[in-house]
């Protein structure tokens, strides 16, 4: 019958490209067909997640910049020092060297434009800013990049039409360009009254309302330049235009779609997108217009000709790929962890990320909240939340929560500097030590030494938590507010509910739980989960809605000062209910005038009482007459993170650690972590196979390496 | 049975409409989060929700909403997504369509004579040590879970044996043969529960044949099995079949999320998972009603043909 | 004269004889029996095994199962213990282990080396259960004196000396290295670059030995301040050595987890576990993979016997009506549930879980099965009731003045009852199988602490597919084996409520 054998034809015709499908099976890292060439070096990578808009106006959040790094180029640049000059050399441990790169001259403009026009006073310095750029800079297509395009950049950046995310980086914060914010507001029509404009086919000027110093005193680029000024925006003018997308019915916001497909991206950075398929992959080449190829200072470095990544959501699915050769490194996963962070390939990195327990602030909320027979006002003592930090085993918490983290004690870690030059951490310096043994109550007389006082904190005194519990649960009950038969509830809230979350609920239940073992609460605690804030967990928080929330901050690494801003600033602090500008605070400074100028006078002092947040606005904004030295500045971040930590409304646990492997196809200049190169990255790394000599690499280990 | 038909459709579209308009009122009801993170502008992203028009009344955002889909077409703008934001709903959904369709007519088209094939088998070695050790094989592919398959599959035949590519190709021509070659591991896994599916049914309509009247009579009349088999018994058990392979299909489409997540297909399922997570409106409007609409097409033609295959039930009569 | 017919054989009723067929079915009947033992299994499993769905041990992560039958009978499978092959000082990190406490992590202390161009490797069996070894813990003076009370009067040593701390790795990039209480032999630092000139990654320990070949300890001098007194030492204990360092919480001292884990639940705790002992090896939060798989079990089967009962009873009533009646009422009740089989489950339980907050996922999940899964039993007792709602019998006992609602349920009903009960029962896996592929997804999260799911098991166990494949067997084996025996018993069932499917047994 026709149906059967037409039914016997198909399936033969399939198993016909089944057969021939098994034949050639050499593993292929195809994007658009490429085949593994002799000379020319790929580095392979993964992300779970495809970049979708590295448009530098509004681009959301890390992912995106995946492919921004590679397609653009920094003003002023940091470089590794070496021990010698040979070949064989070695990168200085902890050193660099900055230099201009797109740029070729910075220099202090201030004294040209004194006047009311902008704002600018007589003897002031740091308000302007003139750069000089190279006049061999081009796109990827050969047009010739000039200052306009810079101002044209920043006029679109800040255009109120379309309301771009990244416009806030240019008037709020350290870097306030003037005449910014009323320009993004829609309120100065007019972009030449904004502090940023040319003066030059190669040179622009930028304005600023905050003074900033960018030169060390020799007049040498300080390390300050390249941190505030590489973020200027760049787009090529043509496309842009094209790129721009009307509102649609209903809405009244300008849209682009510059730098979200490869025919709307321009690169002038060392490499240019050459395949772009959403969510899938994407390709950058070597972009033969960028000034660098000719530039001596980069000699012998960008070996890599090719880049291609892949979006790999599954993790398992990245790691056989990374067994086979077809990735160039990954991260170690804690199903991993215990074969593989021992390889001679593991490495480590530090992050500056704490992770810290939020209590509620609000006695406000936590008394609206009570139901009959549960109290919850207990938070509010300050003695109770103390209990609560010192009951807490932070070592337990990290190997029960976390794979590769450690106990934090304090808002800051290792990773932040307070004097970035010369590379001094803050927890490593005497007034971060001693903040620490005041917040947990060790007596350095106890140890000996600060130091050997420092490593004996554990956070953990259950002894002390206890009698800590019993002094507030007095307090509460003298003031009325909880009976002898109340139970204390607090409800744990969450943005998921899912096992890791859930895991990190169940340990701190538990661990207070035993805490309050033979105190007068012993029996009448609980913590409850509630995962029904989604997003909005961390308004809700602030808002009052719930007790106990796990939250961190990441950034600032290198101004620790400026990183208070996340406990101290109502906008941001988990603790939105303390008033920080009507808590005072007495602070004394010796070697310092009347005006907080330093005299280096030692009978001099200086002291002041006023709240916490105007300490915070002296300490991030002009003092005396010029800015403070910064290890005058160090006593005054300590005792602002001593009166935070002594709240105890924040409690620190967790400084996190990330653990990769790399390939044994190429290596990063160095593993010691350099703090403002991190690994060198791909500007510095070496490759020891090409692609072709890794394909016969790989077939004659028989496909799959061992990294153990 | 053409006014069936025109019926039939006229309330497909009713349900679809109501089905849309319940989804979209009952999304927009979820409350609209603004989450800053240190150093950004809480105020900008709230800025950019009032101009999107997300804070007007609800009938206000879908009346514009039923305008620009039936005037203009336009489905909106990606938000909250985290790949496509800027982009076009639709533009960037017509792009993922193909590997998703593909994928499953790939695997229709395998898994379907294989599965008919074995269910012939075992129907005619009924009982025969064959017909239990292929019910045994289709019992255990029903049981197992997908996604343990898919990663035996890729384990064994990608990692292990490296015949097939571990992830899908890149490249928007999925008519070459490397892409081919990249999706046959999806293929296969995804083909494991469709053979089953198929083999255990058509046995079971098979041997309901088989047992019947008319072909005693055959037998009687003095045909040889195969003749029997393949001129009468066969003819009437296919026909319910075809139903079930659109039927099939269907549930496969929106089942394949699962393989598309491991082998990185860039497909439809995988956007629908990431609109739902992220809670963009455009996109979880639009995915929606793609599914929707999928499955009442699917009942339409399973309905029709029907109607078409058998006689027996002509629609209509009661 | 006609001769009346005797009939010898009794009446049986409809059940009776749909049970006599069924037995007859010899699969369907293991079918059951299996069903039965998966019953009991949940129902039974959690009570005879001395851990609780909410038991967790950070230590005891990825434990391999463990069987004290095969143990005892000195077989390489069910030991608890994982084949490996692995570079030399990780070999000599593992055999310090059984030097100091006599509890060794290479199982009978048994290995074989090899030499690759990398190096010496040496393969072994590793018993996942002694290779944590020593762990620095922060006790108080009082738990301290407790573990010394325990060790003089079982004679089990718990605390081990403790090692100096500028001694200790300390090296910067690997923070676990620091907290590591394993290296308690003298060692030297191997870096800068390997024998390729490559720059190594990270640095190497490599035990230096003494002229016998033997580990060389770098414990704390005994200084007088440690507060040991229990009798309980290392051998050969000359000098003495200290056992603890005094810090915030009280003593910072040395355990072998092994026998610390005894001590703690055995003394302290008393919750009646003994020795780590995990038949089924546990998850990756430290659970009990037995008694989470009994645990899940019974929350799987109590949701999909709830949905199979409350959509049998709607459906039917449902469909009864719509069956029975007709008409218009027909008419409209179709299209009504026309419309809802349209949504797609997706949506619906997307839409339910966030509007119900991630508080009440069981019922969220249970409404959406719910609400799509009634409709299909609802047309299934439509189309048995169209069938027989004319029969004569229907009729007459009309005509003798029978309301509707005996009608339907006394004479149409029981006629329907066969598919009703099979759809129902196969129903079941379905559910069970949904469930625990919307738990994959990350949709829904059953996994509350002291209740876990089936699907929950599964996929949290899926990461670890090629690296623990025991975390996914055994699950992954419960479901099967309920997926086939349903399958079969409902098959079993159809063909025996179905007599007119001759010779189709």
């Amino acid at each position: 019958m026709a149906k059967k054998q037409s039914k016997k034809i198909a399936w033969i015709a399939l198993i016909a490209t089944m057969v021939g499908g098994f034949s050639g099976c050499s593993p292929k890292n195809n994007a658009g067909n490429y085949a593994p060439t002799a000379g020319v070096y790929s580095y392979n990578t993964y992300t779970s997640v495809s970049p979708s808009n590295w448009n530098a106006l509004t681009y959301r959040d890390n992912n995106d910049t995946q492919i921004m790094d590679y397609i653009t180029s920094p003003l002023f640049e940091y470089d590794f020092v070496y021990e010698t000059d040979d070949d064989e050399r070695e990168v200085k441990e902890n050193e660099i060297s900055i230099s201009y790169a797109m740029a070729t001259k910075l220099e202090d403009v201030s004294k040209l434009y004194v006047g009311e026009a902008w704002g600018v006073g007589q003897n002031e310095t740091g308000r302007a800013w003139k750069i000089t750029l190279r006049d061999d800079l081009k796109w990827e297509d050969g047009t010739k990049i000039t200052a306009n395009d810079f101002v044209y950049s920043m006029q679109e950046q800040l255009n109120p039409d379309f309301k771009n995310f990244r416009a806030d980086s240019f008037y709020k914060g350290a870097l306030v360009i003037h005449g910014a914010k009323d320009y993004f507001d829609g309120k100065e029509k007019e972009f030449a009254k904004v502090g940023f404009f040319a003066v030059d086919e190669n040179a622009f000027v930028v304005l600023l309302d905050q003074p900033m110093y960018l030169l060390k005193d020799d007049g040498s680029l300080s390390y300050k330049a390249v941190y505030n000024f590489t973020s200027f925006p760049l787009v090529k003018r043509d496309l842009y235009e094209k790129s721009k997308i009307r509102p649609i019915t209903g809405s009244t916001l300008w849209t682009s779609n510059y730098n979200s497909s490869k025919d709307t991206t321009a690169s002038y950075g060392p490499y240019k997108l050459t395949y772009f398929q959403a969510g899938k992959w994407y390709v950058l080449e070597k972009n033969e217009q960028w000034f660098g190829w000719k530039d001596e200072r980069y000699q012998g470095q960008y070996q890599t000709d090719r880049i291609s990544c892949e979006t790999v959501a599954e993790y398992n699915t990245a790691w056989m790929k990374f067994q086979r050769g077809e990735i160039d490194g990954i991260g170690i996963d804690v199903s991993i962890a215990s074969d593989y962070k021992g390889s001679d390939q593991a490495y480590f990195t530090p992050d500056d990320f704490v992770g810290s327990v939020q209590l509620q602030s609000s006695k406000e909320s936590l008394k609206k909240r009570e139901s009959a027979g549960f109290d919850k006002e207990i938070l509010s003592y300050v003695e109770f939340r103390k209990a609560l930090s010192l009951g807490l085993d932070r070592v337990a918490y990290n190997t029960a929560c976390t794979t590769s983290s450690r106990a934090g004690f304090g808002l800051f870690n290792s990773m932040h500097y307070y004097d970035v030059e010369e590379g001094k951490a803050y927890r490593e310096s005497d007034e971060g030590k001693k903040v620490l043994c005041e917040t947990y109550d060790v007596n350095v007389s106890d140890y000996g030494s600060l130091d050997n006082a420092v490593n004996a904190i554990t956070g953990y005194d259950l002894e002390k938590a206890r009698s800590l519990v019993n002094t507030a649960y007095q307090k509460a009950k003298s003031a009325g507010e909880i009976s002898d038969t109340d139970k204390v509830r607090l409800t744990y809230g969450s943005a998921v509910d899912n096992e890791i979350t859930r895991r990190n609920f169940e340990n701190l239940n538990a661990q207070w739980k035993t805490l309050m073992k033979g105190t007068a609460l012993e029996n009448r605690f609980e913590l409850v989960f509630d995962a029904s804030f989604g997003n909005e967990w961390a308004t809700s928080f602030r808002s009052g809605s719930y007790d106990v929330c796990q939250a961190g901050w990441r950034g600032a690494a290198w101004d620790p000062g400026y990183f208070l801003l996340a406990y101290l600033d109502p906008a941001y602090a988990y603790s939105s209910a303390w008033d920080t500008s009507s808590h005072s605070l007495t602070f004394t400074m010796t070697g310092v005038n009347g005006n907080g100028d330093v005299t280096n006078n030692a009978s001099d002092y200086y002291s002041a009482t006023m709240s916490l947040m105007d300490w915070y606005n002296r300490l991030n904004g002009k003092w005396g007459t010029g800015n403070l030295r910064e290890n005058f500045r160090l006593p005054l971040i300590a005792v602002l993170e001593k009166e935070i930590l002594t709240q105890y409304y924040t409690l620190p646990i967790t400084n996190n650690y990330a653990a990769s492997l790399m390939s044994y196809k190429m290596d990063y200049a160095t593993y010691e972590y350099n703090r403002f190169l991190g690994y060198g990255g791909l500007r510095y790394a070496t490759y020891h196979f090409d692609d072709l000599e890794w394909s016969n690499y790989l077939s004659k280990q028989g496909g799959a390496l061992n990294y153990k | 049975m053409f006014r069936y038909i025109v019926k039939r459709i006229a309330l497909a579209f009713l349900s679809f409409f109501i089905i849309m308009t319940t989804c979209f009122f009952l999304v927009k009801m979820l409350p609209l989060v603004v989450n800053a993170t240190l150093g950004q502008d809480a105020e900008i992203a709230e800025a950019q929700i009032v101009a999107r028009g997300y804070r007007d009344p609800i009938l206000v955002q879908y009346v514009a909403y039923i305008r620009r889909i039936l005037f203009e077409w336009d489905w909106g703008v990606g938000v909250n997504m985290p790949e496509y934001v800027g982009q076009g709903v639709w533009g960037v959904f017509i792009e993922k369509l193909p590997p998703t369709v593909l994928i499953n007519v790939y695997s229709t088209l395998f898994a379907v004579p294989i599965g008919i094939l074995l269910g012939i088998y075992s129907a005619l070695k009924k009982n025969g040590w064959q017909d239990h050790l292929v019910s045994t094989l289709v019992m255990v592919f029903v049981s197992v879970p997908s996604y343990v398959t898919a990663f035996l599959v890729q384990y064994i035949l990608c990692f292990k044996l490296g015949w097939l590519p571990l992830t899908m190709g890149a490249g928007t021509e999925y008519f070459t043969w490397t892409t081919f070659r990249s999706m046959l591991p999806a293929v296969f896994s995804l083909s494991f529960g469709s053979i089953a599916g198929y083999a255990r049914f058509t046995r079971a309509e098979l041997t309901e044949v088989l047992t019947s009247d008319y072909l005693e009579l055959a037998k009687a009349k003095g045909l040889t099995k195969s003749q029997c088999v393949v001129r009468h018994a066969l003819r009437n058990a296919m026909t319910p079949i075809i139903p079930s392979i659109i039927a099939e299909f269907i549930a496969v489409m929106s089942g394949s999320l699962i393989i598309e997540k491991i082998f990185s297909v860039p497909g439809v399922g995988r956007l629908y998972l990431t609109a739902i997570t992220s809670l963009d409106y455009d996109f979880f409007m639009m995915l929606s009603a793609f599914y929707t609409f999928i499955g009442l097409l699917a009942g339409i033609v399973v309905d029709i043909s029907y109607g078409f295959i058998d006689p027996r039930i002509r629609v209509g009569k009661r | 004269m006609q001769e009346i017919p005797v009939f010898t054989a009794r009446p049986i009723g409809y059940f009776k004889d749909a049970w006599r067929r069924f037995k007859r079915n010899k699969a369907s009947v293991v079918a059951s029996l299996i069903i039965g033992f998966l019953i009991a299994f949940s129902l039974f499993a959690p009570m005879f095994s001395p851990y609780t769905v909410s038991y967790q041990d950070d230590y005891y992560k990825f434990r391999y199962p463990r069987n004290k039958l095969f143990l005892s009978l000195g077989l390489d499978f069910w030991d608890g213990c994982a084949e490996k092959t692995l570079p030399e000082h990780t070999f000599y990190y593992y055999l310090s282990m059984g030097k100091e406490t006599g509890r060794y992590a290479i199982k009978g202390e048994k290995y074989e080396k090899f030499d690759k161009e990398k190096g010496s490797y040496y393969q072994f069996r590793l018993d996942s259960y002694e290779e944590i070894g020593c762990v620095f813990l922060s006790l108080t003076n009082g738990e301290y004196e407790r573990i010394q009370r325990y060790q003089d009067e079982t004679g089990r040593q718990v605390l081990y000396p403790t090692t100096s701390p500028n001694l200790r790795p300390t090296i910067d990039g690997n923070p676990k290295l620091t907290l590591d209480a394993n290296y308690w032999y003298q060692y030297k630092v191997v870096s800068g670059r390997d024998e390729n000139g490559l720059p190594l990654k990270q640095k190497v320990l490599i035990p230096v030995f003494d002229d016998d070949g033997n580990f060389q300890n770098i414990y704390a001098s005994y200084s007088g301040g440690d507060g040991y007194f229990s009798r309980m030492r290392v051998e050969g204990e000359t000098p003495l050595y200290d056992y603890s360092i005094p810090n915030q919480t009280g003593v910072e001292v040395r355990v072998n987890y092994h026998e610390y884990y005894r001590f703690y639940h055995s003394y302290v705790l008393k919750d009646g576990i003994d020795e780590p002992n995990f038949l089924f090896g546990t998850t990756q939060a430290g659970k009990d993979v037995f008694t989470c798989l009994g645990s899940g079990a019974r929350l799987s089967f109590f949701l999909a016997f709830t949905v199979s009962f409350v959509n049998l009873l709607v459906g039917g009533i449902y469909g009864a009506i719509e069956g029975y009646y007709g008409g218009n009422a027909d008419l409209i009740m179709e299209r009504v549930s026309d419309i809802l089989s349209a949504v797609p489950f997706m949506i619906v339980i997307t839409l339910l879980k966030m509007h119900m907050g991630d508080g009440s996922q069981l019922l969220a999940l249970f409404i959406a099965f719910f609400l799509t899964g009634w409709i299909s039993m609802a047309k299934r007792v439509r189309m048995q009731f169209y069938r027989f709602k004319n029969r004569e019998y229907v009729l007459a006992s009309r005509t003798l003045g029978a309301k509707d609602g005996r009608i339907m349920l006394k004479h149409v009903f029981p006629n329907a009852i066969g598919t009703i009960i099979t759809g129902s029962v196969l129903s079941i896996p379905a559910t069970i199988f949904s469930e625990s592929s919307l738990s994959y997804l990350g949709i829904v999260n059953l996994n509350t602490g002291s209740v876990t799911s089936i699907g929950t098991l599964l996929a949290n166990a899926q990461p670890y597919l090629t690296t623990y494949p025991y975390m996914i067997l055994f699950p992954a084996l419960f479901i099967c084996l309920l997926m086939l025996s349903f399958n079969l018993f409902g098959n079993g069932l159809r063909d025996a409520f179905n007599p007119s499917l001759k010779g189709i047994e």
